[in-house]
This record gives structure tokens, sequence and C-alpha cells, in this order.
């Protein structure tokens, strides 16, 4: 049962139409795996961000906060998943939040299985062999898009007009999820600071 | 017995307080700011201090009353320094040793008796003419040694110059080839280049113009026309000042991008640019502008200086424009600048001319910038075993300094000390040395296990191989033994 589940996801990503739609229709697609691989690329871009050998890393070793990297793995990727379902479902997306949230993490997986090497590489190469480096990094990332374009398509059941319509459309949502979540704190700021004067107003008359 | 120590007591205590009051006499030098360098990742480190200040001049000091708003300075080879005292609308001349030598306030012009009018940039060439940018009188004016003018520039009777222009020189400079390069005030083209009698010939190293995409959409295709001529025109920036090299290349500093530029004689800008950044002055402004970098000295060995004004600082750079070292800052005591507005160097000072403190200020050099000079005067002429040396000597003062590490991996790796250059070019952030001696260093690592790792390897596919072999044999059996049956 677990092997087979585990073994699932890498089917996924080299059969995504076969695979996506038995997602879908035989539910072989399994949210504790999905999780799991959410988990796995927050670790390898942290592994990246931090082991990149020299000749590739940027970035001063005093930076490196593995929380920030997880909240750029999970926000995105929750963010994504919250507006594409807000806006299939006004859609006529066929697609429920739990497919959405498994489909996109099943596509997240050659993110993993790239970077690690990738990152293991860079540290035994010099300034002119980077460029195999920065070609598997943007190999899977094409290859990631390919696949969430295939899930959103098949999860959806849209063609593929109506797919690339939705993915332009759910980035913009996005960003205004952002908005209105800064919005709202920066209101809810603004409030408390309204009520905290009142209340020491009345301290002082008191 | 009590008596002895009573007096071993208070002999130690005379001799900490004597000690403790010699001390407070060599703090009293202390340098009025701090030290610091930009690292690889363009963060603050704290460094040594390279130049410390060790005197002023002032008018009053040379008993010709005081400085008024001076503007510009000149130091020709023999050390001489002319000062344009812009305000007093003179000429000071001092010697190497800073004495007074004399002040020029009036010329001979064809015979009859001149003067200048504010003049903002003063130039002396090799064979001792002084040029003066009479900007109140918009003129430059060259004279002989016995105080005569032998040339008079005035506004240049060209097609490239409009009717109404005003010509106010603010800088200007010489070639070897008696060539004038003049920056003026409100000339968007360049720097106007003039030959050896004064015949204005072109415009030199224009600047482009920079605007961004959203400015130029917005005023061509979005603004309506009533919008549009109350708008600035896009016009290039202007030059702020400008310093020939030992080439005769000239230097310039802008408000451009890249502020600080060398141009060939064509007007192209040449300056290396090997930095982690290119020389602009400060990275980190804490949300303050940018450096203005006011003026330019190069000095030995292609190292060149620029002055910030925004928060008096020095920035000074080696022939491959990486940061050497900043000091300097905003303030009142000696050693801090107000409004900047002229660096020179004579030997081994560097001197600042500040035109609201109406002083020059002197600084010398600490033994950490003498190594960081000396090392890269070593690097320039291409001994790197001898700057090597050198930036072993500057580690010692300053561990975090990038460009010593750096410095010391590329002789390694000349010397063939792959490993260590490998460690030294990481601490230097110098990803070029590093791949190369790293390359080097895998080279030896793979002939020296060559057998080791060949072994392995071979071991590993043997293994491999007799593994998928008996894999296959069992499911054979297996698979086998119900084939037969079902056979059967």
């Amino acid at each position: 049962m677990w092997k087979a589940r585990i073994k699932y996801p890498f089917y996924v990503i080299l059969h995504p139409f076969k695979g996506y739609w038995d997602v879908k229709y035989d539910r072989m697609g399994s949210l504790r795996i999905a999780l799991a691989i959410l988990f796995l690329v927050s670790l390898a871009s942290m592994f990246q961000y931090q082991y990149a050998g020299f000749v590739v890393n940027t970035h001063p070793p005093y930076s490196f906060n593995s929380l920030v990297q997880l909240r750029n793995v999970l926000l995105p990727f929750f963010l994504w998943c919250v507006a594409n379902w807000s806006l299939t479902t006004l859609m006529d997306g066929e697609g429920k939040f739990k497919e959405i949230v498994v489909a996109s993490a099943y596509a997240m997986l050659p993110l993993f299985l790239l970077f690690v090497p990738a990152t293991i590489y860079s540290r035994f190469i010099t300034l002119e062999e980077t460029a195999f480096f920065y070609y598997m990094n943007g190999f899977a990332v094409i290859w990631f898009l390919y696949l969430l374009f295939v899930a959103t398509m098949t999860i959806h059941q849209y063609t593929v007009g109506k797919t690339i319509v939705t993915i332009f459309l759910t980035v913009v949502c996005m960003g205004f999820i952002v908005f209105l979540g800064m919005l709202f704190f920066s209101l809810i700021q603004q409030m408390y600071s309204f009520f905290y004067t009142i209340y020491r107003e009345l301290q002082f008359r008191s | 017995m009590g008596m002895r120590r009573w007096l071993r007591t208070i002999t130690a205590s005379v001799a900490l307080m004597l000690a403790s009051t010699l001390l407070a006499t060599t703090i009293q030098a202390a340098v009025p700011y701090a030290g610091y360098m930009y690292d690889g990742y363009g963060d603050i480190v704290w460094a040594p201090v390279a130049y410390v200040p060790s005197g002023t001049v002032t008018g009053e000091s040379l008993g010709i009353g005081m400085f008024n708003a001076p503007e510009d300075m000149y130091v020709t080879d023999d050390g001489s320094i002319y000062i344009a005292d812009t305000g007093n609308s003179r000429i000071v001349v001092l010697s190497n040793k800073y004495e007074f030598v004399k002040v020029i306030d009036k010329f001979s012009n064809n015979g009859a008796e001149d003067q200048f009018n504010k003049p903002m940039g003063v130039f002396v060439t090799s064979e001792g003419e002084v040029y003066v940018a009479d900007t109140g009188n918009h003129r430059i004016v060259r004279l002989d040694g016995q105080g005569n003018s032998t040339l008079i520039v005035s506004k240049p009777e060209s097609e490239f110059v409009a009717e109404n222009f005003i010509f106010d020189p603010k800088k200007v400079a010489v070639d070897a080839a008696d060539r004038i390069y003049v920056i003026a005030d409100h000339v968007f083209d360049g720097i106007m280049q003039f030959d050896g009698k004064g015949e204005f010939e072109n415009y030199y190293a224009a600047n482009r113009v920079q605007y961004s995409v959203a400015d130029y959409v917005w005023k061509r295709y979005l603004s309506t026309k009533e919008q549009q001529e109350r708008m600035v025109t896009f016009v290039p920036t202007e030059y702020l000042n400008m310093d020939l090299d030992s080439q005769d290349f000239v230097f310039t500093t802008s408000v451009q991008p890249n502020r600080i530029q060398r141009h060939n004689p064509t007007g192209t800008d040449v300056l290396l640019r090997q930095g982690f950044t290119a020389p602009n002055g400060d990275l980190v402004t804490g949300g303050g502008s940018p450096s203005r970098l006011v003026d330019i000295d190069v000095g030995p060995d292609g190292m060149y200086s620029a002055l910030d004004n925004n928060r008096g600082r020095i920035f000074t750079y080696d022939f491959e424009g990486r940061l050497l070292y900043i000091f300097g800052s905003s303030g009142y005591r000696v050693g801090l600048f107000e409004m900047p507005t002229a660096i020179e160097r004579v030997n081994d000072q560097i001197i600042v001319l500040d035109k609201i403190q109406q002083r020059m200020t002197i600084f010398d050099v600490t033994r950490f910038g003498q190594l960081l000079n000396d090392a890269s005067h070593y690097h320039y002429i291409g001994d790197e075993e001898k700057a090597a040396e050198l930036w072993g000597e500057v580690l010692k003062l300053d561990a975090n300094l990038e460009i010593a590490y750096s410095g010391v991996s590329k002789a390694m790796v000349r010397g063939g000390d792959n490993d260590d250059a490998v460690t030294y070019a990481k601490y230097g952030m110098d990803r070029a040395t590093y791949s190369k001696a790293y390359q080097r260093l895998r080279k030896d690592v793979l002939k020296e296990h060559f057998s080791t790792i060949m072994t392995t390897f071979l071991a590993a596919a043997i293994a491999l191989t007799a593994f998928v072999q008996i894999r296959k044999h069992r499911s054979k059996k297996k698979g086998g033994g119900s084939y037969v049956e079902s056979a059967d």
C-alpha cells in the first residue's frame, strides 16, 4: 500500500496526463505524500541555499534562515492553491481543493529530485562548469511548470487555452490576496492603536 | 617589611600614573572617523584606518587672510600646490612643505593689468604654465611663469555652440599635446575640448541620456501636451570633475550610474571594473542619497581616490577598480569635512580642500595604508610574489580584507600550492582564482587516488552485475517453476 503510494508521484512526473487523470478519478493521490513532497522541496531549497558550492553560491553564510526558506516554499504554494481553487470554482473547474493541493505538490517533485544532485555537483566544479548546474536547476523549474500546467488542465478538465488564462488569473489573484492580507493587517494595527489610545486616555483621566 | 611593601606600592602606582599620562598623550591624536570596507556581499566590515589627519593649512596660517570658498587644487610633479581661492579671486601657491610661495591675483594681459573673477578651476602643465578657469569672467586664462597671460579662451564660436550660450568654465585640464579639456556649467554634450591655440575642437566623451522605461512611456505616450510642456527635458548628466592619468586618459566623475569613468582619446569609457561592484563610492547609504563624487585624483600605479561631499568620504580604488580603503567623514573636527571640494596627492600624503571650513587638511598614510599602497604597486607591475608577501603583512593588521586574501591566493596558484590557494581564494571571494586552483587540485587528487577510485568503481560494477544476475536467476526460478507448471 505505502510502497505504491510512494512510487506513484514518480509515475506522475513521467506520465503526467495519465498520472493526474488517475489522481482525479482513481484516487491515487495521497495528501500525506503531497505534504511530504512539499517539506522535501523546502529542505532541498534550504540545502541549496546553504550548501551550494562556492562558485555558484552568492548568499552570505550568516543570512541563512531556515524559516525564511520554509516560508518561501509554503507561502506561495498555499497562495497558489487557494487562489486557484477560488478562481476555478467560479470558472466551472471540476477540481476539489484537496485535488489541487495534491496535484500541485506532486508537480514539485522534480524540484527536489534535481536540486539535491545539482547542489552536490556544484561543490566540485569550477567557474567554467557552472553552466550545467544552472541548466539542471532551470530544467527542474521548466519540468515543474509543465507538470503544474498539466495538473491544472487535468484536475479541472479544461482546454489548453482556458488553462493558460486560468493560470494567468491565478497569479493575479495571488497578488490580490497578498494585497488584501497586508491591508487587513495594517487596518487591524490601526484599530488596535486606536482602542489602545482610548484605553490610555481613560486610564490617565481616572 | 611593611615599609618595603608600602614603598613598592607607591613606586608602582607612580609608574602607572606616568605611563597612563604618556599613553593619554598618544591617544590624543585619535582618528575622528572609523575605517570600514565593503565585503564581497556588499556589507560594511570595519577596517583599520589607512590615512590619518596630521594637520591643516588655512589662509591665516599662511598669513594671507582667510580662504573664501576655495573650489579647486592642483599639485605639480615637484609637489607645488596651486589653490583656486574662488571667493577671493586669487590663486594661492604653496611649496611641497605647505609653505607659502606666492599669490596670483593679477596678471598682465597684453600689457594691461587684469584680474580673475571667482576662478573655480586651476591646472598647471609640466612646463609651468598655469591654466585658470576664470568662471566669473567666462574665460580660460593661460599664464606663463612671469605672470603674463599667453592665451585667453572665451566663448567658442562654433556651429555646435548655441548663440545665447554662456561660457562658465568650472574645471580645466591640459594633456601633453596641449589639448585643453574644460568642464563648463550647463553643458550637457560632454567635456569641451580646445586645441593648443584655444580653438574649439569638439565635445569629448559625451554622456548618454539616462531615463527609465516608465519615464519614457509616460512622457512619450501617456501625458498630455500641457503636461509635456511643464516637464523637464531628458538631458544627459553633467560631469562634476576630471583628472588626467599618466597616459593622458581622462578620469571623470558624474552622477551617472557609473560615477567614475576613464576615457580613452576617442572618449570611450575604458575603466576596469573588476571589483565586487563598480567603483561608485558608498554601497550602503542607509536611505541617504548616493555618494556625490565631486573630485578625483589619480595617484601612482593607476590607483585613484574619489571625494564624496555628501558624507565627506574618500574612496580609493586600485587600477582594476577594486576598493582598497575608505576614510574621512562629515563633521567639524580636524580630519572631518563639511563641504569638501578638491582632493590631491602630495607624495605619500593626501590633501583635501573644504570650502565651508576654508581650509586644507593633510592626511598621512598609516602603516596599514602604506602596505596596501605597496602591495597594489607590486600587483600593478606584475610582481605577484612580492605583492603576496605584503598582502600577508596586511592580513596581520586586517584579517577581514578580501582583496589581501585574493592577492595571497594568486601567488599560491603560481607557486603550485593549490590546496591553500583554494582556501585563500574562498576567503577572498575570488571565484576566478578559486576556479583555477580548484581545477588543478581536483586533477591532482584524482591522479593521486586513481587506483583506489578505479578499484572501487570496478568492484561496484562487478557487485551490481552480480546482484542483477542473481536476482534474475531467482525470479526465473520462481517464475520458471510456475511457467513449467502452467505448461504442464
